[in-house]
Order: C-alpha cells, then structure tokens, then sequence
C-alpha cells in the first residue's frame, strides 16, 4: 500500500517514477533533452559572459547585485527544468 | 446649402479627443499582444473554449490591469520621455494630460480592473492582475529602469503575468503549465526587448537609461540576444518535456524556434539595424503564435 504511494520503507521512490515516466514517453525525452541542451550551456554562458561585463570600477556591492541580477534567471531555468522533468 | 455630413460639436470633439489622449496613456499596441497571451492561457486552461463572458471581462480587466501599469508609467517617466524621440509625443509629455490626471487614471484603472476580475473571474485572478501592475510600476519601472542593465530582464516578469491572469480565471489555481507560459514570456522578453535596444539605443542614452546596448555596445548585446533566444527556445519545449503538451505544439514550436534561432545567429554575426528590426518584430509575431499553438494543441 505504502508503495502506492511512492514510500517504500521510508524512501520515498516517487520521483524515481516519475523519472521512469519522462524514459517511457519519446517526445517527453525529446523535450526534456532539447530543452537542457539549449538551456544550460546557453544560461552559463550568458552568465559568464554578463559577469566579465562587470565594470572593475564599481563597487563590491554593485557588483554583488549585478551578480544577483545575473543569476537569478539562471536558478529559475534550473527550477522549472527539474520541476518539468519529475511530472 | 447644406453638404450632408453633420459635424461634430465643438463638446463633442474635445471629448473624443480626450478620449484618445487617456487610451495612448494605456498603451494600446503594447496591451494586444499581453492580450494574445491571456486569451490563449484561458484556452489552454480550458482545453477548449471557455465560457464567452469569461473571456470577455477577463480581456478587460487583463487590459486595465495593464493599461493601468502603462498609464502610471507615463507619470512616472515623464522626466526622461522627452528625451526620447519614441516617446517626445506622449500625452503626459505633450501636456494633453496632466501628470496628476495620469496618476489618478492609472490607479483608477487598477482599481478597476481587480473590481471586475474578482467579480467576474476569481480573486486569484484579481490578485495576479494587481501583481503584475506592482511589478511593472514598483520593480521595473521605479527601481530597475534606471539602476541596471538587468531591468528588462527581471522586470519583464511584469510582461509574464497575463497569462497567468487568464489560467487562474478559468481553474481558479495555478499550476506548472501556468508558470511555464509565464517563463515563456519572461525568457521571451530579453531577446525582444534588445534587439528594441539597439534600435533605439540613441534614445535610451539621451534619457540616461542603462540599457545593454548603451551601457555595453552593441557586439555584447547581440551576442546576448543570440543567447538568450537558445535559452528561450529550451524553455518554449518545456511544456512538452513535463507532458502537457504534444507532438502539435512540439512541431511548431520547433518552426517558430529555428526561424529566430536563425535570425538571432545572423544579427550576432553580421550587424545590422535591418536585422535587428527584423528580429524585434518576428519576436512580436513569435509570442502570439507560440501562445496559439498552446492552445490549439490543448483543445
């Protein structure tokens, strides 16, 4: 019964299922492929990229918000990735 | 003698005038397209067609929602406004319409607006329309605007909530196929918004705002455009990759997708104010369709 519900013994195996239901659909797999493809490497790059365009000038703090702005976008993109993928 | 046509009263003319002057401050062009979104989140909600009154008030309370927002823009950026050629001409700016009287109509209408969709739709709707004219005004507006190259990255979020107005008025919740039309928008905005950018980066530095172009060049900004559209278009197949859309959507979004990844790869190699302009608007005409499909592929 307990394994209905995705516990088995005190762990919890739902996401584990649900990982199995990403493998079981291709355009699922397709999706989920393409989208960390485009994805993370393109994010880490623009990072990167937005962080050497820092002015050396600023100050620490501005330049701790500019970071702040910078990856901010970046955690959002890996959240809804992981979150679209355990469905 | 007499020619047939009766002309209007003097009244009469000023008030239509008038009338003109208070919907430029709502921004009408911009407001459509928030619009699209809102109406095809509904559909999607709906995996159908929704009830028609729904649509209805929701249309229009998403349009005061956000003609609000842009009305109390105007108040607000009515000190750099004529500095910009884009923007010389706005009612606040022309003295057509008061500052105060722009005020007043903008928070009018976002009273309005939260009236109607609490009433008509749901008072989750409600909140979300007031939320995005918050963001709009208080985050983008009063305080990235001007403050960092990052202000229509995080404040384009005020963009994203439409269609969450236009979920939550038709389920009445929010799930993950409502936030990730809302990430669409928002990973949608940078790409559109720069490419806007570099058309106008001449303006945008005359009135002293840090957009990239002005604050970078403009071989950082199409190099980040390029970039954010391969971000975008991972995003725009996330509702596939979660299982709530199908191989309809997946297809077109694929063609829509590869159309801007082309035209994003050329303006980053080759710069051109044609280009950019062909970016900015095949962006506009990308968001509409991406949002039809959506809902073609729901129903």
């Amino acid at each position: 019964m307990a394994a209905a519900h995705g516990v088995v013994g005190g762990a919890d195996w739902s996401i584990l299922a649900s990982v199995n239901a990403l493998y079981d659909s291709p355009l699922r797999l397709t999706a989920f492929c393409l989208a960390a493809v485009m994805m993370i490497p393109a994010g880490w790059l623009s990072l990167r990229h937005m962080l050497e365009l820092r002015p050396t000038e600023d100050s620490p703090r501005a330049r701790a918000r500019e970071t702040m702005w910078s990856i901010a976008p970046l955690i959002g993109l890996i959240a809804l990735l992981i979150w679209a993928g355990v469905q | 003698m007499s020619t047939g046509v009766i002309s209007p009263t003097p009244t009469a003319a000023r008030a239509t005038s008038t009338a003109v002057e208070y919907l430029k401050l709502t921004k009408p062009r911009v407001i459509s397209l928030l619009l699209v979104t809102t109406a095809a989140a509904m559909f999607t909600a709906a995996r159908g067609v929704p009830n028609g009154w729904l649509i209805l008030w929701t249309m229009v309370g998403g349009f005061l929602a956000a003609g609000g927002a842009n009305a109390i823009n105007h108040y607000v950026d009515r000190d750099i406004d004529g500095h910009m050629k884009r923007t010389d001409a706005r009612p606040v700016v022309a003295g057509s319409v008061t500052p105060r009287r722009a005020l007043v109509f903008g928070l009018a209408c976002g009273v309005a607006s939260a009236a109607l969709l609490a009433t008509a739709a749901n008072e989750l709707a409600a909140v979300l329309a007031v939320m995005g004219l918050a963001v709009y005004v208080g985050i983008y507006t009063l305080w990235l605007k001007r403050s960092t190259v990052h202000n229509i990255v995080i404040g384009g979020a005020a963009g994203a909530f439409p269609p969450l107005v236009g979920w939550a008025a038709v389920t009445g919740h929010l799930g993950l196929y409502a936030w990730l039309m809302f990430a669409i928008v928002f990973y949608w905005t940078p790409p559109h918004f720069w490419a806007l950018a570099l058309l106008l980066q001449n303006d945008y530095a005359a009135a002293g705002v840090p957009m990239l172009p002005v604050v970078h060049g403009e071989d950082a900004t199409r190099r980040q455009i390029f970039l954010w559209t391969l971000v975008m278009v991972g995003v725009t197949v996330l509702p596939c990759a979660a299982g709530l859309a199908g191989w309809t959507y997946f297809t077109g979004a694929l063609i829509l997708n590869a159309v801007f990844v082309a035209l994003a790869f050329r303006l980053w190699r080759t710069p051109s104010r044609a280009l950019a302009k062909a970016t900015f608007h095949y962006s506009l005409l990308y968001l509409a369709l991406v949002f039809v499909l959506m809902a073609i592929d729901a129903a």
